[in-house]
């Protein structure tokens, strides 16, 4: 039987559809607190039933890669194997097999897939900023200008955010740290001519 | 409508996923041809959640009275740098340094208040699907809500326009009601279920006699100048301070009242107003008697050379300490017993026997 009962954000107490769609807030039954909540379609939907594929009955039929005793229904797009009702995975109009899916989204290559990022442009540029912000730290540009200079030139076509960007941060991040080993390396010829 | 391969449409609100007192993960919401994505910051690596429209079951907005803490806590400032700032003039001749430099932190202060009051009251907002429901922290302000959520409404009943019409029918709208039941509670056949803890408030009752010994002893500190007393009424300030935060821990997700609760909270916000107060008038004494104060004992000592007959401020303060502790140690343990005679404490859990399985 649906549960076609909400929480609560504040108290977690449960309430139920005489709460749904309102135009104005209500008050919790449990904390008094305001509430609103806008209830769509889905929640009355019960939860789909997902296929398991079935037995293979004729012999000669083809078979799944995964499960040998179930027919084979579609092949992966990506590796070509023979998928049963239960292994394929069906992700944005491609049929996928789970190895294949998860090789994509390790590799990156399935982006809808992938729910983290490093941003490389960020940590350069925090690492030629942070050192010059707090003066005491000044001395530690001498490590952390080569880092960030690295990081830029390393990863410079290295996918960053899902958020289009531009190279602005990689940018700034090289010129600041080619500006820090400029500075250091004239503070260590005016050091060594003395 | 969702059309394909439309460019990522920003939705209004930037928030903060409350970790611990200082969080550096922002949070931020986007419109994505069939989703929604939401993106966590935490200055070095990004992480995303997707919510396809079609799976979106409900969204849920609670209004929270963190704007208005917010503003009360910032009005208190304003007005407690004001007082001092006035005070400091006429008492104590600070003059255009002193006055500079209490208006600049009232103006400070001044702004955050302007700003917090026109970003309106504040609110929790879940997003629900079948298999959990999401705090959305961008959402953090009704108006932001509202319109975030005009703009997520026509993309989420397209991609749900296909779902059959559900069974039981929708409730009607009903109009808005009137200032005197201005938000009403509807009524429902089945009583809800409740998911909080029983809480049987042991803090809650410590903090309340240490809250009530503490007013004892401050309104004994108005007349007895002792060392002694001033080093007692600072252990049972911070035992307070200790009680308070363990109170309100144990209280989160729990089942103590709103009253009670308001109660641990006052508390909080008035040892914090004490803390301050403190703080600045350690800093007038040590000016004042030209010490420089190496350790705690010789703040306990300077604190307790000042007689509260002598100095308005400070007496004023005590008998404002006095009452407060007084009012709100009462009307805890008040609240604190009808709490415990709404819902006593659940029996045991008795142990599981084995019983005999009859065969068939």
């Amino acid at each position: 039987m649906l549960d076609l009962t909400l929480a609560c954000p504040q108290c977690r107490v449960r309430f139920d559809e005489a709460f749904f769609n309102r135009p104005d807030f209500t008050s919790c039954p449990g904390c008094g607190a305001p509430i609103k909540a806008e209830v769509f379609p889905a929640f009355f939907q019960p939860p789909a039933v997902g296929q398991s594929g079935e037995n293979i009955l004729v012999e000669g039929e083809s078979s799944c890669f995964y499960h040998p005793q179930k027919k084979a229904v579609i092949p992966c797009e990506s590796c070509g194997r023979f998928l049963c009702a239960l292994c394929d995975v069906e992700m944005k109009g491609q049929h996928l097999c789970p190895a294949c899916v998860e090789t994509g989204k390790k590799k990156g290559k399935l982006k809808h897939l992938q729910d983290q990022r490093v941003l490389y442009d960020d940590i350069a540029l925090w690492l030629t900023i942070l050192p010059m912000v707090f003066f005491p730290f000044l001395a530690f540009t001498a490590l952390t200008a080569p880092m960030a200079l690295y990081v830029s030139i390393r990863h410079w076509n290295a996918p960053t955010s899902l958020i289009p960007r531009t190279k602005l941060r990689f940018v700034i991040a090289t010129v600041l740290a080619s500006l820090q080993i400029l500075g250091w390396a004239a503070v260590i010829i005016a050091f060594t001519r003395r | 409508m969702a059309s394909q391969n439309q460019p990522l449409r920003r939705l209004p609100g930037r928030g903060r996923k409350a970790f611990g007192v200082v969080s550096a993960t922002s949070t931020r919401l986007y419109l994505e041809d069939d989703h929604l994505l939401y993106v966590a910051n935490d200055r070095f690596t990004e992480s995303y959640m997707r919510f396809y429209f079609r799976d979106i079951q409900a969204l849920l907005l609670c209004r929270t009275n963190s704007a208005k803490n917010v503003n009360l806590f910032l009005a208190v400032v304003i007005g407690f740098v004001s007082l001092v700032g006035l005070l400091g003039d006429y008492s104590w001749n600070w003059g255009g340094a002193g006055l500079a430099v209490c208006g600049s932190i009232t103006f400070f202060f001044l702004i955050l208040l302007i700003i917090n009051l026109a970003r309106g009251p504040s609110c929790l907002c879940h997003l629900k699907t079948a298999v959990h429901t999401e705090e959305l922290p961008s959402l953090n302000r009704v108006r932001v809500a509202h319109k975030a959520f005009a703009l997520l409404r026509p993309e989420i009943d397209a991609a749900q326009s296909q779902l059959a019409a559900p069974e039981a029918p929708a409730p009607p709208l009903v109009q808005a009601s009137s200032a005197a039941a201005q938000f009403p509670t509807p009524s429902f056949a089945n009583q809800p279920s409740r998911l909080r803890k029983h809480e049987p408030g042991r803090f809650h009752e410590i903090l309340c006699y240490v809250l009530l010994a503490d007013s004892a002893f401050t309104a004994l500190d108005i007349f007895y100048d002792s060392i002694w007393l001033t080093l007692l009424g600072s252990l049972l300030g911070f035992g307070a301070l200790a009680a308070t935060v363990m109170a309100l821990v144990r209280q989160n997700e729990s089942d103590i009242g709103r009253a009670l609760r308001a109660v641990t909270w006052g508390s909080l916000a008035y040892q914090g107003l004490m803390l301050i107060f403190g703080f600045g008038f350690t800093i007038y004494l040590a000016v004042k008697h030209q010490v420089q104060t190496d350790n705690q004992w010789e703040l306990v000592r300077l604190w307790s050379m000042e007689s509260a007959l002598d100095s308005p401020v400070l007496l004023w303060t005590l008998m404002f300490s006095t009452a407060v502790s007084l009012a709100l140690g009462l009307a805890g343990l008040i609240l604190l017993r009808e709490h415990r005679r709404r819902s006593p404490t659940p029996p045991p859990l008795d142990t599981p026997t084995e019983t005999p399985v009859t065969p068939v």
